[in-house]
């Protein structure tokens, strides 16, 4: 080689090297990776390298070590379980109902659960099982976090468990299990399937609307109110309702049974009763300050 | 979002450090600690850490004092910039009042700055925000590693590529060093102040 050609190439391995050890300083693992696979491809090549195999060595050494590195930032980090001041932290800065101390509360359990911390959350959530206004979140919140964590054949016992507290309905408890990874569980289960098919309400299309005509109202008498799904799970309809209608808002109350109400699918319209069965104002996004409401519809015709 | 309480005349606003991973966004934040002592309110929180990345977030309190009769409180918080945190990312981004994009000068992390601009886009729409009209500053971080040899990308490269349209204030930096650091924070108070301004009047 000619001492010209020997002095690039020593120069070149010296910049890669550099290179490498640069972002590796970095914490850029994948691009210090790419620079000693360029670097050591580059050794193999030279012929006649004093102290090659020891320098390949040395590189391969650095690739295992920056391998190493990668799989234990590949594995999943956010499952940490967190000291519990840094679980108040969480709480305190990610729970923004704060006129509202039991909503605040619901808030901080609901936080937990957004940064892994389920068994937590759940623990905090518990509780809420029994307020008529959130027992519906609590309930699914607990379920997500018995998903998140993948202990999902607790789920139907856990559920059951709240029917024979009289915390829920059968049909909410059904609604639950519907809604959950649980019920691939109850699919392949011919005991389980027997359970759905005793309980489960007839199908249900997929509800754009509905209509909500209150009789004996003053305000709403003449013509029913329209209102928008944003989500439907079989018979379970959830409405979001802005919370400038304040007189809808006030009339809607747990359990209130709709006489007359309109459903309108893209398909068809049919008339039908429902139910309310929860009720709840939105604490933080764009929504912040609307109302949720739950229904349930009731003997479709 | 700010929260202004009239009776004490205090006004919490909530900045975000924004950007790539391995971008410089905690030592932003440690820098800050570090070098602002009077204004540091509460100690520096990293929540949590998996070596030297953030997996979920940094926290840093700090006080402004009175501006225009009215105690100013900022919360500071980094975002995960790891691709796979993209749900926590956008938990801690909800309410920002101002960003601060951290933007990385290495050549290697081209891709990944447009990405991230174009995830904090993405992640603003979707609490119904526009990302022209957040107060938000860039700050091209780690123009120290020139001196190392590193490739870096040109100052002109990264303006083109991260603020052709957004035309924000932008600051080389190192965070490492502390330069740049100060002014984007402060420019990106300006914009959040003026910002809550038209939207609370909390300075009357």
């Amino acid at each position: 080689m000619e001492f010209n050609n020997f002095m690039t190439l020593k120069k070149k391995i010296y910049s890669i090297n550099k290179e490498a050890l640069l972002y590796y300083s970095q914490g850029m693992y994948e691009e210090s990776l790419l620079k000693y696979k360029t670097l050591l491809k580059l050794v193999s090549k030279i012929r006649g390298l004093k102290n090659k195999e020891e320098i390949k060595k040395k590189i391969d050494e650095k690739t295992v070590e920056i391998k190493q590195k990668l799989s234990f930032y590949e594995r999943e980090g956010v499952n940490t379980e967190l000291s519990d001041s840094k679980k108040e932290i969480i709480k305190k800065l990610f729970s923004d109902a704060e006129d509202d101390p039991e909503h605040k509360k619901f808030e901080e359990a609901l936080a937990l659960a957004k940064f892994g911390q389920f068994s937590d959350s759940i623990k905090e959530m518990t509780p809420f099982l029994e307020n008529r206004k959130l027992k519906i979140d609590a309930g699914r919140n607990i379920i997500r976090c018995y998903e998140a964590m993948e202990k999902i054949e607790d789920i139907i016992p856990l559920v059951n468990k709240w029917k024979e507290k009289s915390l829920f309905s059968e049909k909410e408890v059904l609604h639950f299990i519907e809604s959950s990874k649980a019920n691939a569980l109850v699919e392949a289960d011919s005991d389980s399937n027997e359970y759905l098919e005793d309980s489960c309400s007839p199908e249900i299309m997929e509800i754009d609307s509905v209509g909500i005509k209150f009789s004996g109202s003053e305000r709403f008498d003449s013509d029913p109110i329209e209102l928008d799904v944003s989500f439907q799970t079989g018979n379970h309809l959830s409405l979001i309702i802005s919370s400038k209608e304040k007189g809808i808002i006030d009339s809607l109350d747990v359990g209130v049974k709709l006489k007359d109400m309109c459903f309108y699918s893209p398909i068809a319209v049919f008339k039908s009763t429902g139910i309310i069965l929860s009720k709840h104002q939105i604490g933080s996004g764009p929504k912040k300050g609307d109302w949720c409401l739950d229904l349930e519809i009731k003997n479709p015709s | 979002m700010a929260v202004f309480n009239i009776q004490t005349r205090e006004i919490e606003c909530k900045i975000v450090f924004y950007g790539p991973g391995r971008g410089g966004k905690t030592t932003n934040l440690e820098y800050i600690h570090k070098t602002f002592k009077k204004n540091i309110t509460g100690d520096l929180v990293s929540i949590d850490t998996q070596g030297d990345r953030t997996l979920f977030f940094d926290f840093l309190p700090i006080g402004l004092g009175k501006i225009r009769g009215c105690e100013v409180k900022v919360q500071l918080f980094t975002v995960p910039g790891q691709p796979q945190y993209a749900s926590t990312r956008k938990l801690v981004l909800k309410g920002a009042d101002g960003i601060v994009f951290v933007a990385d000068s290495l050549k290697v992390q081209r891709k990944n700055n447009i990405l991230s601009l174009q995830d904090l886009h993405d992640n603003l729409k979707e609490y119904d925000r526009n990302i022209f009209k957040v107060p938000l500053v860039l700050q091209y971080n780690k123009r120290d590693l020139l001196d190392q040899g590193l490739p870096l990308l040109e100052v002109e490269t990264m303006e083109k590529d991260l603020n052709r349209q957004l035309k924000v204030p932008s600051f080389p930096g190192s965070a490492i060093r502390g330069d740049g650091v100060g002014q984007a924070l402060k420019k990106c108070l300006e914009l959040t102040l003026e910002n809550l301004q038209k939207e609370l009047n909390w300075a009357g």
